[in-house]
This record gives structure tokens, C-alpha cells and sequence, in this order.
């Protein structure tokens, strides 16, 4: 190999021999710090809400134990007895779920349909030992006030859906930096192959900082896909084209909810008479088999009611039944055991990003990611920011590592085609990048117009050429 | 959304050919730097060429429509004033560049008149999926507001716009089979390139292509001549003005028949 002259200027941005996917990693590189720079304080956000978010068992406890417990002082009441009495503080409204105490000194939840906001529900908590009314709170479906706060926050910043964009935007995008960036550590050259793992302990402070950003990064890497892939599930528009595709593959969570009663009315779930019922469809589905934590839904006109296990932690006991309130036949049963493999692997998938599935285990994991992911945008900004020239009267930033290297169109295509499908699967992350796109070759031709520079330039471009060039 | 598989597998097909043409042709212009406005133009082609395999197949919701309706109407807008530009410059491309707006526009109205020139009522998909036990979904209003019925009027627009449409393919059939390879500026189609009418006279710098282009802004600003002399017999490149003017003629025609499609109900 012959090495290049010192005293020769390097040009800008040489077409090296390489193939015909010449550039690629170059372009990876770029992609990842453009993605990273841009989408960085998304990303913050993100974490720093989700460790909030992976708290909030504790937080919840602690918040409200008033709520969600009471003192042992006796045999439990009949559940008819517990419902009556907490239909009776929400005279008129409609049951739409009750939640017998799973284990002693904890309440028993009924919920009403309170015309609130959608997914929210009244729900009085009662001393399953005296029927007394604990408290009554509007819940996010199952969860209490302080949960819902966090996880609005987390999902949609308390915004409603137009904050929903956001998450969908750091979701999307970390999807992107993890697989760039696996790319860029997997692929850089390093003296010995631990240091693609492992950070350095010597060098400067940019390449000390750049291997622990890489090690981090790698090691964190399985659960940010997970997380990615995960949270797009929830997302508003690549959640609508992960359900149609679950839909299309037949891959939705089979449900016995809604099951129709052939010679029965079934029972209405308003009035004195929701607490009987309550108890009979309770018998039944005891009787049937189905131990443990459940919630008992009501069913509309004609339909069956149905009682389905609450365990969401490992192992998952989620088995459900179909019975008829006039009757208490059992009208239908699915084990969680005869759910496709799919609809069971996004089950656990989304309990394991709540932090449900392994308890404190699991906690700790999803805390590991999120500090993870904070340092590592922190760490890259601080690279950012350890890399700009220091020249007096040049640029006052850095550009991307790797940009004076001119991609082959093969390797532009390649991951201008990966994109384009991405970015249909993903719309979020395809507006984005269009809107990059779009500022980028705006920004160009304003700076070729004006003079300011005469070649027109990608902003990589300009943001690498040297303070003299 | 197209009914019909054969109409919906044509469309398919013909912008599965066009975008797939697009993007090799934007990956070359990102690749060698090229202008600005020639980089946008290349965007353009591709992005419709995405969008319409997309509406071939599905509806979009109120947000992805709204979306495209600003993107291509900034399009159409991006082409007109280069245009404008060009002919106030008395440059070449001033056809092409109205035509390039005229199919943006084209576009545009597909997206933001569709509930007006389609016989059946249309829904899009709710957002979103949700799960058990965690409420992820509020936002499940991202449906398009589609209406029923068609009204005359914008039938009758969409019939005249489809006869202009047929005209700009004509234009473009004709200039890619009767455009040499060193005929018409490459670049005279893309809006961006310098206005300094000697920068026509570049047109064959940027034809002979990438390679001449890459040395002469590797070696420098002066060496144009040299950096040229090194490739004295260029091999004609894959793509040129015929085959934009063959893929810009097959886009004009596809318009035309998603068009008709949707106002036949097929």
C-alpha cells in the first residue's frame, strides 16, 4: 500500500475504488450522526420518561395505598355484596369491569362507564372485608391516575395524539441509530476485536468517549430493537400498519369477549341486580377451572359475560371463559396455552416493555436501557461537540465522520431503497426524512444562490469542510 | 384504493418502473453532488411514484393525505417557478419545467378531490392497534374524510386535467424518441442549474457524466478541460434525456389511468 503524499490537499470528496457499494459505511456513518443529532433530544425525552415510567409500580403503591388497600378485619364479603356497594355510589352508570381482590389486604375494583375521555373509567375500590368505599378514582383503563400521568407523558407528553408523533418519531428513528450503529462499531477498524466490545481505558478523551459510545451501544442494542419494535406496536400510524398486518396474517389476540348467547338475553350491567350477577358468572368460571387474579367484563345485550385471568407476570395466566349471566353455563373457553405463538410473543413483547413480565427483574432491565440510552445520546452530542473546529474565524461544528468520502450511487441506492420501504412501513420516519431531505437541498441552494458557497453542497458537505477550504 | 387486480397490478407495475428509475437516478445525483434543484427533482419522481403504488392499494388517512397534498402542492410550486424562472431567462426547459408542475398539481388534485370524483364512498383504516391491558390508542381518528357521490364539476375538472396529462405524455414521448443522447442538456429538465445561460453550454460536462463531473470537482476549479481530455471516447451513459423523457411520458400516462380509474370506479 502506498501511502499518500502529506503535502498534497485532500480532495473534498474522492470517489475511492471499493466496488460498487464503495462509500456505504461512510454513508452509514452519516446517517447515524445526522439521525443521532437530530432526533437526539427526542430520544432523551423518550428515556427519561420510561425510567419514570419503569417506577411507577412503586410509585403507584406508594401514591395510592389508600386506594388499593385495606386492612385485613375478617372473612371477605360476597363479591354480589362488594359490587352492590359500589354500585350504589354510581347509581345509573354502567359496569364495565370488576376486579375481585386477588390476595388478602388488597380491594376489589369496580369500574363504571362515566362518559369520560376515551379508555378512561370510575372505578370505586372497595374493603372486600366491610364493602366500604375506599375510594373512587378515574382510571386509564387499568391503571390508576399516576400510572396514566406517566405513561401519557411517556407516550404522548400529556399532548393527546398529536404528541403521539413524538414517541412514534424517537421510536422510529432508534430503530434506525441501533442498526447504524451496529454497522459502525461492527465494521471500524480497531486494534484488537475485544475494543469492538469493550470500551478503552487509554487514548484521548473523544476516542475514550467514542469507544465507551460504541461498547454501550452494542451492548444495549438487542433491547433497543425490542424497545423500537415494541413501541411501534402502540404508535399511531406504524401501529395502524402493524395491526393490519396482524390482521392480514391472522395474528391477533384471540378474545372470548363479546361471545353471542343462543336462547338468552344475557343481563344488563346496570342496577341492583350487576352484584348477583357479578357473583354467579364468578361461581361459574371458579367452578370451571379458572383460579387466581381475573377481571369479570360485562357483556352488552345477548352477549355472554366473560372472566379472564389478570397475570401478566411470568408465567402468564391469562386463560379466559365465556359464561351466561342468566345461567352460568359456560358458553366458550380459550386457554392462553391455544393462543397463536404470534399473538403470544407481542403479549409478552408488550408486558416486557411495561415492565410486567418478570417483575423487578425486569425493572432493572428497562432501566439499564434507558440510562443507557440517555448516556449514549449524551455522550454523543458531547463527541459532537469534542470534535468542532477549534480554528479562529472558521466553523463553529462539526460535520459527520466519514463525509468526505463520496458514496457509490449503488450504496446511495441501496439505502435510499431500505429507506423508502422503511418509511412506508414507518410513516413517521419517511416524513421525517423527506423533510431532511427537503431542508438539506433547500439549505444547499440558498447558500449556492447567495454566494455564500459557490458549489452546491449537502449540508454534510459544508459542515465538514476544513475552517481554510 | 383501485378495485380492479389487472388496473391495480398495471399501476403497480408501471410505478414500480418509474420509481424504481428515480431512485437510481437521485442516487447518482446524490452521489455526485449534484444541484440542489436537480436533487429535488429526482426526490419528486420518486416520492410520486411511491405515493401512487401506495394509493393503488390502499387510502390514505387524514393526516398521510394532508401531508402529501402539502409536499406535492410544494412541488408543483418548486417546478412552476423554475419555469417561470426559465423563461423569464429565455433558458431551455421552460416546457419541461411546466410540465413537471402540471403533473405535481395533477397529483395534488388526485389526493384532495378522490372523495369528489369516486363513484363509492371510501373510509380509511383506523391508526393504530392497541393491546390488552395497556391503552395505547386514543388517537384512532386518522380517517379521511371521504364522502360519497361524485360531483360534476370536479369529474369535468378531472377530464380536462386528464386530456392535459395525455398532452404532457405526447410532449415526453415525442422528446424521448426524438432526443438523441447528446441531443438536449441533461440537466435542462432539473430545476437548479445555474441561470448563467453559459451554463447551458455545460450540458456536456455533466453528460459525459458522473466520472467527468466526480474529477472535476476532485481536481478543481481549472481543470475541467484535463479532467474531460482523460475520458477522450465516454462510454453514452444508461440514462439520459430519452430515458427521463420515457419515464417522465410513462408517469403522465399512469396519472391519466389512476384517474380514470377512480372516476370509473374500477
Amino acid at each position: 500500500m502506498t501511502a499518500a503524499p502529506e503535502a498534497r490537499p485532500e480532495p473534498p470528496a474522492p470517489a475511492l475504488p471499493g466496488g460498487p457499494f464503495r462509500g456505504l459505511r461512510p454513508l452509514v456513518t452519516r446517517i447515524h450522526f445526522y439521525a443521532g443529532l437530530i432526533v437526539g433530544p427526542f430520544l432523551l425525552v423518550a428515556a427519561i420518561t420510561g425510567l419514570l415510567y419503569t417506577l411507577t409500580p412503586q410509585i403507584e403503591r406508594w401514591a395510592h395505598a389508600e386506594a388499593l388497600y385495606a386492612p385485613v378485619s375478617g372473612p371477605e364479603l360476597p363479591i354480589a355484596e362488594q359490587v352492590a356497594a359500589a354500585v350504589a355510589t354510581q347509581p345509573g352508570l354502567p359496569v364495565t369491569e370488576v376486579r375481585p381482590s386477588p390476595e388478602p389486604g388488597v380491594t376489589t375494583r369496580v369500574s363504571f362507564d362515566a362518559d369520560l375521555a376515551p379508555s378512561y373509567n370510575r372505578t370505586v375500590f372497595v374493603d372486600p372485608y366491610t364493602a366500604d368505599v375506599r375510594a373512587t378514582l378515574d382510571t386509564y383503563a387499568e391503571w390508576l391516575p399516576v400510572r396514566a400521568v406517566i405513561d401519557n407523558l411517556h407516550r404522548s407528553l400529556l399532548l393527546g395524539p398529536p404528541g403521539q408523533v413524538y414517541s412514534e418519531l424517537a421510536a422510529s428513528w432508534l430503530a434506525v441509530l441501533t442498526v447504524s450503529g451496529l454497522v459502525v462499531q461492527l465494521t471500524r477498524r480497531v486494534r484488537a476485536r475485544r475494543e469492538r466490545v469493550l470500551p478503552r481505558t487509554g487514548g484521548s478523551p473523544r476516542s475514550r468517549l467514542m469507544s465507551w459510545h460504541g461498547a454501550v451501544g452494542i451492548w444495549a442494542s438487542v433491547g433497543f430493537l425490542f424497545l423500537a419494535a415494541t413501541g411501534l406496536t402502540w404508535s399511531q400510524f406504524a401501529g395502524s400498519n402493524v395491526s393490519s398486518l396482524r390482521t392480514a396474517l391472522d395474528w391477533t389476540t384471540p378474545t372470548v369477549s363479546g361471545t353471542p348467547l343462543t336462547g338468552s338475553a344475557g343481563a344488563p350491567a346496570v342496577g341492583d341486580t350487576v352484584g348477583a350477577d357479578t357473583a354467579l358468572v364468578l361461581d361459574a368460571a371458579r367452578a370451571d377451572g379458572l383460579t387466581g387474579p381475573v377481571e369479570v367484563l360485562p357483556g352488552d345485550p345477548g352477549e355472554a359475560w366473560s372472566v379472564i385471568g389478570t397475570v401478566r407476570s411470568w408465567p402468564t395466566r391469562m386463560d379466559s371463559v365465556a359464561v351466561d349471566p342468566a345461567s352460568g353455563a359456560i358458553v366458550d373457553r380459550l386457554a392462553f396455552d391455544d393462543w397463536p405463538v404470534a399473538a403470544k410473543l407481542a403479549r409478552w413483547g408488550v408486558d416486557a416493555h411495561m415492565g410486567l413480565l418478570f417483575g423487578v427483574a425486569n425493572q432493572i432491565a428497562l432501566t439499564a436501557l434507558a440510562a443507557a440510552l440517555i448516556v449514549l445520546v449524551v455522550w454523543g452530542y458531547r463527541m459532537w461537540w469534542l470534535r468542532r473546529p477549534t480554528l479562529p474565524g472558521g466553523r463553529r461544528y462539526a460535520g459527520p465522520p466519514g463525509s468526505r468520502e463520496r458514496p457509490a450511487p449503488a450504496s446511495v441506492a441501496l439505502v435510499a431503497g431500505l429507506a423508502l420501504l422503511i418509511g412506508l412501513a414507518m410513516p413517521v420516519l419517511g416524513i421525517s426524512l423527506v423533510a431532511f431531505l427537503l431542508l438539506d437541498a433547500a439549505l444547499a441552494a440558498r447558500r449556492a444562490s447567495t454566494g455564500v458557497d459557490p458549489t452546491p453542497a449537502t449540508v454534510s458537505q459544508r459542515m465538514t469542510r476544513p475552517p481554510n477550504g | 384504493m383501485i378495485a380492479s387486480l389487472p388496473v391495480a397490478l398495471t399501476l403497480t407495475a408501471l410505478f414500480v418502473l418509474t420509481g424504481g428509475y428515480a431512485l437510481l437516478r437521485w442516487s447518482g445525483a446524490v452521489a455526485e453532488a449534484a444541484p440542489p434543484g436537480r436533487r429535488t427533482s429526482e426526490l419528486a419522481h420518486l416520492l410520486m411514484s411511491a405515493a401512487m403504488v401506495v394509493m393503488t392499494w390502499t387510502w390514505y388517512g387524514t393526516t398521510g393525505l394532508w401531508f402529501q397534498i402539502l409536499l406535492f402542492g410544494g412541488f408543483a410550486v418548486f417546478f412552476a417557478a423554475d419555469a417561470v424562472r426559465r423563461r423569464r431567462h429565455r433558458l431551455h426547459g421552460c416546457t419541461g419545467g411546466s410540465a413537471h408542475a402540471l403533473m405535481a398539481a395533477a397529483m395534488v388534485w388526485m389526493l384532495a378531490a378522490m372523495p369528489l370524483i369516486m363513484p363509492a364512498p371510501v373510509t380509511a383504516p383506523a391508526g393504530g392497534g392497541g393491546h390488552t391491558g395497556h391503552v395505547g390508542h386514543d388517537a384512532g381518528a386518522d380517517h379521511a374524510a371521504h364522502a360519497a357521490g361524485q360531483a360534476g364539476w370536479a369529474v369535468g375538472v378531472t377530464v380536462a386535467l386528464c386530456a392535459a396529462l395525455l398532452a404532457v405524455a405526447g410532449f415526453w414521448a415525442v422528446r424521448a424518441l426524438a432526443a438523441d443522447g447528446h441531443g438536449h442538456a441533461a440537466d435542462e429538465d432539473f430545476p437548479g442549474v445555474p441561470l448563467d445561460p453559459a451554463g447551458c453550454d455545460g450540458d456536456t460536462h455533466t453528460r459525459t457524466a458522473a466520472g467527468a463531473v466526480a474529477t472535476r470537482t476532485a481536481t478543481g476549479a481549472g481543470t475541467t478541460s484535463t479532467a474531460v481530455a482523460e475520458h477522450p471516447a465516454p462510454r453514452p451513459p444508461a440514462f439520459g434525456p430519452r430515458t427521463d423523457a420515457g419515464c417522465h411520458a410513462l408517469m403522465s400516462i399512469g396519472m391519466v389511468l389512476m384517474l380514470a380509474a377512480m372516476v370509473a370506479g374500477w
